[in-house]
């Protein structure tokens, strides 16, 4: 960068030419030039000022906070004073209500003491009471005294008036009638009463009675009954029983029987075994001979053969030997020699045969016995078969019998035991039946001896009544007498009438006037 | 003496013991805070153990105690423990529950204005047949109150008439427990009519107090559910009732049935002695005394009295009756004080066989009745049952 094309910042100014320069002019500053100082002074103006605020608002608030505290306090301490007077005041009040309180129950007390104390009476008291009580009694003796005396007096004149007693009599005449048709009536009704009540029992026991025979016939009826049921059922029982000793009967037989086929059959089977084995030695026996038949016939077929083939061969050979005997010598010997050969051959032939023919004879005796065997071996089999059938059939045929034992036992048993029970029921009804007989002796014994009691009863209570009516009786005469002595006695005596009472005797005040019983 | 010291021997407890559990209830003063224990209570020998829930641990072990009686314990009943009160709120098991539930049926009785002088005869009527108080109030019913109670007779003829007659004096409301307690309280009133009455059951309520089909002595609820809804409405469970009370604060005096009383069913007697007597109840409540409040109704008697704690540990022992007695003079505290007899029913019995104390009390403490002693406390006492303790 060049340097001309620099700007500037300063005050210079770059002319056209090198080295002209202007430098822009200066202006002068705005503030004073004390302005510093103004500007401080200002603020320490202020900070005086502020100082002073502070410094009178601490003041204030300190002159505030004590000027409320103490009201606070003053406030508090005033109420403090008037709770504390309030207080006082209801703890006097309260102090002389415990006062008035403590004197009220004090006098109470006293009194109540006192009271107490009063209730106990003095000695004076007490005399003065008893007499009081003495004269009390004494006054209400006098009363009933003079009550009394007033009442004899009415009573003596009542008994010596002639007119009222007439009257009285008459009334009590009268009044005795009335009753005593009253009473009269009421008898009659009662008679009445006894009577119906009476014929009211005498009917219900003839009611009874009739019910009574009614259902004792009715009872006799059904013990009728009763026996004919068990003479039912006891034949009934013996019929079945009887029928079970039949079929018991028939069951040994029918055993027996079947023993009886038990033992044919095991004949039979010894028989057939028998026969069996007779005919397989028959067959055997042909069968062998047979066979030595027809290796004899194929023996003898077989020589025959050879003899024809010989006899042919010879018959050659001799034509042969008679159209040439020249050659015949020749041939001779080559006959010779071919007779040797050949009878070599023939003899190994034969030899061979003979082997063949043994051969033969051993396969054919084989394949015999090869067949019997097999055949022996199916007889065995069936036999065999047989014989398992035979078992089988006889083993179940065992056991149906065993088990037809079995029942035929079991039925035994049942019809022991049905026997058993029977006779001890019989024995069980015949031990009732003799308990109710006895029963009804004894209620009929009891019965009478009850009816015997009542009789004796009745006698007793009888002599007891004529007993009672005698001594009563007795009694009444002694009474009799006594009353007759006492009244000849009283009215020996003295009456009564002449004893006076203690009272009249100092001061006789009534007079008595009447005549003195005779 | 700690919480669990007991002199008797306790047997250790076992699963074979019957026993009921309960859910309890206690504000703790000291910590602010309500507290809940498992209440277990074994009938066999009416002993008693806690178990802290929060804190997964016993808090009392079995321990005899002997005025704790099966009938004391059900829901919402309020019982001291060694000086704390504790509220019944729930049932502890199903066993508990199947067992106490129905036995404990609720309804509400109201005594209406005309019977309310023969409030002694109905609850000794309600304790022959035994149906236990649970809670009981004296109301002066609004119009407006009777309004809302009587919503569903709104479109019946006897309407009006009925909330006149209702709002004419004070009632009695009661919550009143026992088996079955519906169906058995609803026949102890007998048929609606009380001519009806007379001549069909002619020894129920109805027949015997009440005059005629509207003037009947007596509500009952008619099933379980009003029952509960009529219950909410006398004794609501918040525990603030908006129904007026019926203190007068003049010539009155104030007597408190202790709770010993109310426990062997003697309310009933107490106030037909009373009333027989010629005193009106004019405000009654049944409530359960808190210690401290105890102590505050008893504030004269410290010092007075040898007897003072055992009189308050009485008071807050169960729930009490509260009653304003009122009288046609100056005088009737002191009329009322020659009523109730010496405080000692020994005394009472020798001196004055015909008062409150000889005829119910057992001993000093527990001598029936308390009643106010100075004449000039009587509205003391009364301000204090029937304005403070509600609020």
């Amino acid at each position: 960068m060049l340097v001309t094309q620099r700007k500037r910042r300063t005050r210079e100014y770059t002319g056209p030419t090198p080295h002209s320069v202007a430098i822009r002019a200066k202006m002068p500053s705005a503030k004073l030039p004390e302005h510093i100082l103004l500007e401080r002074r200002k603020q320490e103006d202020l900070r005086e000022e502020a100082i002073q605020i502070t410094k009178y608002n601490k003041m204030f608030d300190l002159k505030n906070d004590w000027e409320r505290t103490t009201d606070k306090s003053i406030q508090k301490n005033t109420v403090q004073r008037r709770v504390r007077d309030l207080m006082e005041q209801s703890k006097l009040h309260l102090d002389e209500r415990r006062q008035r309180l403590r004197q009220l129950l004090q006098k109470e007390d006293i009194e109540y003491l006192e009271e107490m104390e009063a209730k106990h009476e003095t000695i004076e008291e007490r005399q003065k009471k008893m007499f009081e009580r003495a004269k009390e009694l004494k006054e209400k003796r006098e009363n009933e005294r003079l009550k009394t005396v007033q009442d004899k007096l009415d009573q003596q004149w009542r008994e010596q008036c002639e007119e009222l007693r007439g009257v009285l009599s008459r009334r009590h005449q009268d009044e005795v009638c009335v009753d005593r048709m009253h009473q009269l009536a009421i008898k009659a009704d009662l008679e009445r009463r006894k009577q119906e009540e009476e014929r009211m029992y005498a009917e219900l026991w003839e009611k009874d009675r009739l019910a009574k025979a009614a259902r004792e016939e009715l009872e006799a009826q059904q013990q009728i009954e009763r026996n004919r049921a068990m003479v039912d059922t006891l034949r009934t029982q013996k019929a079945s029983l009887e029928a079970k000793k039949e079929e018991e009967k028939r069951l040994i037989a029918e055993e027996a029987k079947l023993l009886a086929e038990e033992r044919e059959l095991r004949r039979l089977e010894e028989t057939r075994a028998m026969e069996q084995k007779r005919l397989l030695q028959n067959q055997h026996k042909k069968s062998l001979e047979t066979s030595i038949k027809m290796k004899l016939m194929r023996e003898a077929k077989e020589n025959q053969e050879e003899l024809a083939l010989d006899m042919k061969i010879l018959e050659q050979l001799l034509e042969e030997s008679r159209n040439e005997a020249q050659e015949m010598m020749q041939r001779k010997t080559q006959r010779k020699e071919e007779e040797k050969k050949y009878r070599e051959y023939l003899q190994q032939q034969m030899e061979e045969e003979k082997r063949r023919e043994k051969e033969l004879d051993r396969l054919v005796d084989a394949d015999v016995a090869a067949m019997w065997a097999k055949r022996i071996h199916q007889w065995k089999l069936e036999k065999e078969a047989r014989n398992r059938l035979m078992m089988d059939v006889m083993e179940t045929r065992r056991k149906q019998l065993q088990e037809k034992l079995q029942l035929l036992a079991l039925e035994r048993e049942e019809l022991r035991r049905d026997r058993e029970e029977m006779t001890i029921a019989i024995e069980e009804h015949n031990k009732l039946e003799d308990e109710r007989i006895a029963r009804t002796k004894a209620i009929n014994k009891n019965y009478e001896s009850d009816l015997m009691a009542q009789i004796e009863h009745q006698r007793g209570i009888k002599d007891a009544h004529i007993q009672e009516d005698l001594r009563q009786h007795e009694e009444g005469l002694r009474t009799e007498a006594e009353y007759q002595e006492k009244l000849k006695a009283v009215l020996s005596e003295a009456s009564s009438h002449t004893r006076t009472h203690p009272m009249r005797r100092q001061q006789p005040q009534f007079e008595v006037v009447g005549n003195k019983l005779k | 003496m700690f919480p669990g010291y007991s002199d008797a021997y306790i047997e250790p407890s076992s699963a074979q013991d019957e026993r009921y559990s309960f859910i309890t209830e206690w504000y703790d003063p000291q910590a602010a805070l309500i507290r809940r224990y498992q209440f277990l209570y074994y009938p066999k020998d009416s002993s008693v153990e806690m178990y802290d829930i929060k804190n997964r641990r016993k808090f009392l072990s079995r321990t005899k105690f002997d005025h704790v009686k099966v009938e004391d314990l059900y829901i919402g009943s309020k019982l001291s423990i060694y000086s704390r009160q504790l509220t019944f709120v729930d049932f502890g098991d199903r066993f508990t529950e199947s067992k106490m539930g129905n036995k404990n049926e609720k309804t509400l009785a109201i005594v209406k204005p005309d019977a309310v002088s023969k409030l002694g005869t109905i609850i000794n009527c309600l304790k022959e047949n035994d149906i236990q108080v649970c809670k009981a109030k004296m109301v002066q019913l609004t119009r407006k109150d009777a309004a809302i109670f009587y919503e569903e007779h709104q479109s019946k003829p006897f309407y009006n008439p009925l909330l006149d007659y209702m709002t004419s004096g004070p009632v009695v409301a009661m919550e009143i427990m026992g088996s079955d307690a519906v169906k058995q309280w609803r026949k102890l009133l007998g048929p609606t009519d009380s001519n009806a009455a007379r001549e069909q059951e002619p020894t129920s309520l109805r027949a015997m107090f009440g005059t005629d089909n509207t003037k009947n002595a007596a509500h009952g609820s008619d099933s379980a559910t009003s029952a509960k809804r009529e219950i909410e409405f006398f004794f609501p469970s918040s525990g603030k009732s908006k129904l007026a009370g019926t203190a007068k604060y003049e010539n009155c005096t104030c007597c408190v049935i202790k709770p010993h009383a109310v426990k062997s069913g003697l309310i009933g007697d107490i106030l037909s002695v009373i009333q027989d007597a010629g005193f009106a109840v004019t405000d009654l409540s049944m409530q359960n005394i808190e210690k401290a409040n105890a102590e505050e109704f008893y504030e004269v008697y410290k010092s007075v009295v040898a007897e003072y704690q055992s009189m308050v540990n009485e008071l807050c022992n169960g729930p009490c009756v509260a009653l304003e007695i009122t009288g046609k003079d100056q005088d009737t505290a002191n009329r009322f004080r020659e009523l109730c007899g010496p405080a000692d029913p020994e005394i009472a019995r020798h001196l004055r066989p015909k008062t409150i104390r000889a005829m119910f009390g057992k001993d000093k403490i527990q001598n029936a009745v308390h009643c106010t002693d100075l004449p000039d406390d009587g509205i003391l006492e009364v301000e204090y049952f029937f304005r403070i303790l509600p609020h």
